[in-house]
């Protein structure tokens, strides 16, 4: 992984001191960021496996380390510019050459700070959060996370980060079944694991399909799977080739869609929420799910070269959103409506970036991952309090809990967009992309875009008013977490507040330093906008504080009219578990994986038979050959020895 | 034709020794592949090593005579044999203090 290039460490063999410190030789170290994680990852598995606070402490000192790595270069990357290290060989065979490289980019700049920043805040709590006996495990697991992660994020071409992509992938699934013990903690992670390769598979096949376009143009296979060239390279593509781009990106989507759980891929992250809830918020809200988002951000070219696939990702977005904000108006699980609504804030930068709004939808990334990752704390606090998850069973719990409240309610304000939060700002600048944007029926996205933005305001609220409003009675006992869990929920309550302020409409500094292309398309100041935004958000409030403020709830009685408790639980079945049920049991399992099997057996077991049966006759008919006499064997000798001479000389 | 058989019959040439050697050859191999006894199959090794000897011999003297080259081949297989034969017969007493027997077809264990 000493991806610093020949110059530096050419420097270090002539023995020259490194030349006037730490800011110069910078850049090339973008490869520290990833490699301590992993450092601890590594000690704590061959050294401090037996000491479990010490694992903690081994792991959160890796992630800060990294942390401060990542800020120093996104504060390099903003004064002047951060070069990229030159990639290496990784594997080279005749013409075939994969490399590995750091890229170092605004865009990879802004991920890792916000990666190893959140993962660091998150780790800080979990040492309150997790008991002392689940530490190594726990912390070991969140090392190799954040490891993949933010190697990912750094990743400078296709085949290395699907690499990392794949690595995620695999903390997920040991994180979502952490208490494997539980039999849905370990249904959920195979469940995860499986919905997700079913993207994954599209993905393999989209970066198998640009190398091939790689061959048609005459270009390496290096050169063909670099990020950094991609724009580039599309357009060497022979103009017979060229319609085939757009499928390419639609695979690529594919993967996309499992890893940020799009519509109909979405089914595997409410039931993630099995993990512990530090891993929900950094893995399934903060990072991971949003690297579907970074990666369509990261290959834009490819979506960028044919407007229709872009439509297909503002469509599939648009539904996303949609459906994942429905499910979460009637979830009682509180890390349940949170995953909801993950979900449909991830469905609305992918919408986002579909209707070209690039910059608008990688800062609703980036703001989504502080104040999400912000309400997953506070509901683990929650959690942690009261030991259950179920939202009817809390109330009331503002006065026993002030900082995890408050936390919480400025996390909500923040992702529903009340003025001048994080929320406000990057959800203003989709809404107002989309108003003004050329892309295809975007009136149409707009006006789906604000109803999400209602109900993300509604059952925000509705969460709550249900757990925190002091109408309710808290349960007795309750208290507030430790400082150790407090603390990192405060720090990034003041993210939540202030992260937004680095990109309103009229100082952008957000869309200065991360744009597609020449940049100035940022949406600039709507009134309009601004204003339905604001509506929006009281709509949502007043009516969640209608129907929940009180205790004898009205809600109820909406549901006793005949039919529709029948519809919600139709509709929310059809759009969940039972789609994929009909899907997986009808098509998959009866259809391809009989015919698969038949196959197997029929097929390739007969093959594989015959190979062992013909290797079982003739050693059956050779074997009386061996007489064990040695006087047989020198006749044999002599034999062979008369036919080769007479073959030889005849 | 009777001269021809006469001179050859009156002048012994390489091709009467290398005729010689081939025999020596045949009998050695039929022994080394009939004869039970283990022994016997040692000496027949020895006639063996001898039927090369006498070719390479027979073609020094009678092409190369200068050079002697055969001659010294001859002597390192000589050596080489002995050896060989030391070597062969300490088996051959290992065989027979193991199984009281040293002929060859009974110790066929070595098989499937």
């Amino acid at each position: 992984m000493n991806c610093s290039g020949s110059r530096p460490r050419a420097r270090r063999l002539r023995g020259e001191p490194r030349s006037n410190g730490h800011v110069q030789a910078m850049p090339d170290r973008g490869w520290l960021v990833p490699l301590l994680p992993f450092l601890s990852f590594l000690v704590i598995v061959f050294g401090t496996y037996r000491q479990a606070r010490l694992s903690g402490y081994v792991s959160v000192a890796g992630i800060a380390l990294s942390a401060v790595c990542s800020l120093a270069l996104l504060g390099k990357g903003l004064l002047g510019g951060v070069a990229s290290p030159a990639p290496l060989t990784w594997i080279q065979m005749g013409g075939f050459e994969l490399q590995i490289g750091i890229l170092l980019d605004p865009l990879s700049l802004m991920m890792i700070s916000v990666v190893s920043v959140v993962a660091s805040l998150i780790q800080i709590y979990s040492l309150g959060y997790m008991h002392d006996h689940e530490y190594s495990r726990f912390y070991s697991y969140m090392s190799l996370f954040a490891f993949s992660m933010l190697g990912l994020v750094v990743s400078a071409n296709f085949a290395q980060i699907f690499i990392f992509w794949e690595l995620v992938g695999l903390c997920s699934f040991l994180l979502i079944g952490f208490y494997y013990q539980k039999h849905s903690a370990a249904r959920a992670a195979k469940k995860a694991f499986v919905v997700t390769r079913f993207g994954d598979l599209g993905f393999v096949m989209g970066i198998v399909s640009l190398t091939w376009l790689g061959m048609k143009a005459g270009v390496g296979v290096s050169d063909a799977l670099s990020f950094e060239n991609l724009a580039q390279f599309l357009t060497q593509i022979p103009a017979d080739y060229k319609q085939w781009i757009p499928w390419v990106a639609l695979l690529i989507f594919c993967g996309a869609m499992g890893k940020s759980a799009q519509f109909p891929l979405h089914v595997w992250l409410p039931d993630a929420m099995e993990g512990p809830t530090p891993v929900s918020a950094l893995i399934h809200a903060a990072t991971m799910v949003a690297a579907g988002v970074y990666l369509v951000a990261r290959t834009y070219p490819i979506f960028h070269f044919d407007p229709w696939v872009l439509g297909i990702v503002a469509v599939v977005g648009a539904i996303t959103a949609l459906v994942a904000a429905t499910l979460a108006l009637v979830q009682t699980d509180i890390k349940r409506i949170l995953a909801y609504s993950t979900c449909s804030q991830l469905g609305y930068m992918m919408l986002s970036l579909g209707a070209f709004g690039y910059g608008a939808g990688v800062f609703h990334l980036m703001t989504h991952a502080f104040f999400k990752a912000l309400l997953f704390l506070g509901s683990g606090s929650v959690i942690h309090a009261l030991h259950t998850n179920d939202i009817w069973k809390m109330g009331g719990l503002y006065p026993k809990m002030k900082d995890t409240s408050i936390t919480f309610l400025i996390g909500t304000l923040a992702l529903t967009g009340f003025p001048l939060l994080a929320g406000f700002w990057s959800k203003d600048e989709i809404l107002t992309n989309l108003l003004h944007t050329d892309a295809p029926n975007h009136m149409i996205l707009f006006g789906l875009a604000l109803l999400v933005a209602v109900m993300t305001s509604f059952y925000m609220f509705r969460l709550w008013y249900l757990v925190f409003s002091p109408v309710r009675q808290a349960p007795s006992g309750t208290h507030e977490s430790g400082k150790v869990m407090t603390l990192p929920l405060w720090i990034l309550a003041v993210f939540s507040i202030v992260i937004g302020f680095v990109g309103t409409p009229w100082a952008n500094f957000f869309g200065h330093f991360i744009h597609y292309g020449e940049g100035g398309h940022e949406a600039g100041f709507s009134l309009t906008v601004g204003l339905l935004s604001l509506a929006v958000f009281a709509t949502g409030w007043y009516l969640a504080k209608t129907f929940y403020r009180s205790t004898e709830l009205p809600y109820a009685k909406i549901l006793s009219i005949p039919g529709i408790r029948e519809t919600v639980a139709l509709v929310s079945t059809c759009l969940t578990d039972r789609f994929w049920g009909i899907v997986v049991r009808g098509i998959v399992i009866n259809r391809i994986a009989r015919a698969a099997a038949w196959i197997d057996t029929n097929v390739i077991d007969l093959a594989v038979n015959v190979v062992g049966w013909t290797v079982k006759g003739t050693g059956f008919v050779l074997r009386f050959f061996q007489t064990g006499k040695v006087q047989t064997y020198a006749t044999y000798m002599l034999a062979a020895i008369l036919i080769i001479f007479f073959w030889f000389f005849r | 034709m009777t001269d021809f058989l006469l001179y050859k019959l009156s002048h012994v040439g390489l091709d009467h020794v290398l005729l010689m050697g081939a025999l020596l050859f045949s009998i050695g191999l039929y022994g080394v592949l009939t004869r039970r006894n283990a022994i016997a199959v040692l000496m027949a090794v020895e006639l063996l090593f001898n039927a090369v000897n006498i070719n390479l011999v027979a073609f020094s003297r009678y092409i190369t005579p200068s050079l002697m080259t055969g001659q010294i081949f001859a002597l390192f297989i000589i050596a080489v044999a002995a050896a060989e034969a030391a070597v062969g017969i300490a088996l051959i007493l290992c065989l027979y203090r193991h199984r009281r027997s040293v002929y060859v077809d009974e110790a066929d264990e070595l098989q499937w």
